[in-house]
Order: C-alpha cells, then sequence, then structure tokens
C-alpha cells in the first residue's frame, strides 16, 4: 500500500492529534509527526541504493532487510523524540534534561517499534 | 503535484502551531483535552481495569489515616465536652466543616512525565464541579480543577511548572509558594520563605488557607533540605510531596460554599482599583 504525500502528511497529522488529545498536550504530537512525514522521503533514501529509490518502496524489514530499515528507524526515532521534547520544553533552558530525556525516549521507541515490525514479519512468512 | 504536498503540510503545520499557542490558553480548548466525552469515556474503561493495581498501597494508607483521624476525632471530642463546660452561650462562628464540601473523584488519566501534567478526573459540571476548585487525595493536596466538562473534569497536577500554591510552615505563620520544577515526582521546592523563619528537617508543610481554593492545614509535604535562592531576604525549601502522583486514584474535589462571595468581592476590589 502506497500512500500520496497529501494522504501521508493527513494520517500523520491525524495521528499525531490523537495523540495529543489523549495526553492533553495540544499541538505537540500532531507538529512532530507532521515534520516526521515530511523527512519520511530523504531519510529513507539516504539508507538505500540508488536503484531502489522509486515511489513505491516502503520501509519495513522485509523489505529494506535488518541493516537498512534498523538505520532508518533509528533516525526517525531521533527526529522524533527530540522534536517532541523541544516543543514541549519549549525552552533551550534545560538542555541536559531535554537531551536525556529524549535519548532514552528514541531507545525505547527504537526497540518497540524493532519488536513490532520483527513480529509482522515471521507472521507473514 | 509537489506544490500542493507544501500547501498541505503547511496547512497541517498552521494548525498544530495554533493548537500549541491557543492551548496555553486553557478555556478555550475544552473540547481538545481530556476532558472531552471520547476521550474521557476511554480513559474511563482503562482506568476501571489499572485502578485495581494500586489497592493495596492505597489500602495501607487509608487505613494509616484512618487510625490518625480517629485518634483526632477522640481528642476533639475531649476538648468539646470542656468547651461546653465553659460556654454555654452557643454563638459560634460557622466552623470549616460547614464552609468545605468535598465530591468524592476517581482519577481516569493521569501523567507524571511531562514538564506540564494533568490528570483528569470522572466528575463534570453536573456534580457541581467548577474551574479552580482544590482537588486533595488521602495523603495531602493534588491540584486545582482546569476545565470542566459535564461528565469529566482536568485538573492542572501539582506536578506542573505554572502552577503555584501557598503554603506555610506548619504552626508558623510563614508563607511559601509551592512549586515543581520537573523531574522526580516526589519531589517539590517551596520558595519566598522569609529568611528569619525557623524549621526543621522533616516539618511539615501545610496549605496556608489563603486562598478559596483550599482551607488550611492540608498537608503538603515534609521538609528535606535548604536549597541556595536567587534572592536574599528569602530562602528555598527542598520539599517531599506528601501525595504519590504515580499512584492517584481517588481524590476530592473541594468546594468553598465561600467561594463566590470571596471571588467577587475581590473582584469589586479590582474594579475600584483601575
Amino acid at each position: 500500500m502506497t500512500l500520496s504525500t497529501n494522504w501521508l502528511l493527513t494520517w500523520a497529522f491525524l495521528s499525531g492529534f490523537i495523540v495529543d488529545l489523549f495526553s492533553d498536550t495540544p499541538g505537540v504530537n500532531s507538529l512532530s509527526c507532521i515534520l516526521l512525514a515530511v523527512v519520511k522521503r530523504p531519510v529513507l533514501y539516504a539508507y538505500i541504493p540508488k536503484d531502489d529509490r522509486t515511489k513505491d518502496i516502503q520501509p519495513s524489514l522485509a523489505n529494506l532487510g535488518f541493516a537498512a530499515y534498523a538505520k532508518y528507524l533509528l533516525t526517525m526515532s531521533v527526529i522524533y523524540c527530540f522534536m517532541v521534547f523541544i516543543i514541549e520544553y519549549f525552552s533551550f533552558g534545560d538542555v541536559k534534561e531535554i537531551v536525556i530525556m529524549a535519548s532514552s525516549s528514541s531507545v525505547l521507541t527504537f526497540g518497540l517499534l524493532l519488536g513490532i515490525d520483527s513480529l509482522m514479519v515471521t507472521k507473514r512468512d | 503535484m509537489r506544490y500542493s504536498a507544501w500547501f498541505v503540510f503547511a496547512f497541517y503545520a498552521i494548525i498544530s502551531v495554533l493548537l500549541l499557542v491557543t492551548g496555553n490558553n486553557y478555556q478555550r480548548s475544552v473540547y481538545l483535552t481530556s476532558a472531552n466525552i471520547v476521550t474521557g469515556s476511554v480513559y474511563k474503561g482503562a482506568s476501571q481495569i489499572t485502578g485495581y493495581f494500586h489497592l493495596k498501597s492505597i489500602n495501607r494508607d487509608l487505613e494509616a489515616n484512618n487510625a490518625l483521624l480517629q485518634n483526632e476525632v477522640l481528642n476533639l471530642k475531649n476538648q468539646l465536652a470542656q468547651y461546653r463546660v465553659l460556654a454555654s452561650d452557643s454563638l459560634l462562628p460557622i466552623t470549616y466543616s460547614d464552609r468545605f464540601g468535598y465530591v468524592a473523584a476517581a482519577v481516569i488519566n493521569n501523567n507524571t512525565s511531562h514538564p506540564k501534567n494533568f490528570f483528569t478526573i470522572d466528575k463534570g459540571q453536573q456534580d457541581g464541579i467548577k474551574s479552580g476548585m482544590g482537588v486533595v487525595d488521602h495523603n495531602g493536596i493534588a491540584g486545582i480543577v482546569n476545565v470542566t466538562g459535564p461528565h469529566m473534569s482536568r485538573v492542572i497536577s501539582l506536578l506542573n511548572e505554572t502552577q503555584h500554591f501557598s503554603v506555610k510552615l506548619k504552626g508558623t505563620e510563614f508563607i511559601g509558594s509551592l512549586c515543581w520544577k520537573g523531574g522526580d515526582p516526589t519531589i517539590g521546592y517551596v520558595e519566598e520563605i522569609p529568611r528569619h523563619a525557623e524549621y526543621n528537617i522533616g516539618d511539615t508543610i501545610v496549605t496556608s488557607g489563603y486562598s478559596t481554593t483550599f482551607p488550611e492545614g492540608i498537608p503538603v509535604g515534609k521538609v528535606l533540605s535548604r536549597v541556595k535562592s536567587g534572592d536574599d531576604s528569602f530562602f528555598t525549601l527542598k520539599i517531599k510531596l506528601a501525595s504519590d502522583f504515580r499512584s492517584l486514584s481517588t481524590v476530592r474535589v473541594i468546594k468553598d460554599i465561600y467561594k463566590t462571595e470571596i471571588d467577587s468581592l475581590a473582584e469589586f476590589d479590582e474594579l475600584k482599583l483601575d
């Protein structure tokens, strides 16, 4: 399933917005999600060979293989978590705390997503 | 195609930024919070399940609290008996128990990891909850009602960097301002205590009663240490908060029958001064 850029942005906004509704953080996750949707393709293209760079390629363990997918996922997790914490704190007054919280969240997010993805791969086989 | 994508991006980005900015004007964002009917009912379902996990520790706290209260009731009964003998005339002023009423509520959503934390309770306008009312749990103060829906309310947690509470050292009249500075959900800070105030480590901090939100004497925490303060004539105390915000489950919302009266007096004052 491939999505046009407009739909990708819409889904990104809606998923972020729903998270915001439930966690009383209006705008924080929706803004992070749409920015993540914008950097999705450049990040993905950076980790795959030139020949594979077609519009249809979807990032997943099955499509990219472990090494490329792990790099893609880690980059995206780091970008997302730093965005969320920077927007939420809304100042660089406490850089140390932002860095600690964002990095530990990135590791957790990366681990969880990789776990979910590996489950889906074994199901398909 | 690429151009339209940028327009869509700009559109969503503007909406997000607006949410981010107007989100600070809490009253206007009533329907975009956890006090909303849809989010509220989802949280209610979830908390009915997770509520069981903290029952043991809460029960232990309640037993301890109960014992303490029974002691206090006995003491007060004795005192009352003595006073009855002294004063047969019953022109007593209205007491605290008459002035303040409590509404029990369950916490259905709670956060302690953000710099600005909120929690959601399952009582709203139809139960008489209004914005600005104080919220306590069995250990001490918990927060202030912020946004009310018909059946749910969102409460500004004590663990919110933007919220300050008027407190004092128990047994004295030294007033300070309680705030939370992020990080550890068990640690708070009392600022602006006058330098000549005397205190000991382990002293209890209670609410000052200088607002209509909380009656006087509700526990807030215990003094851990003194920390450096920017101003020489005041100092700051680091305190251990009485309530455990990670296992908040049942709270009481405080209704003050004089609230509208006192608030309108304050408004009247402001009008005169302008």
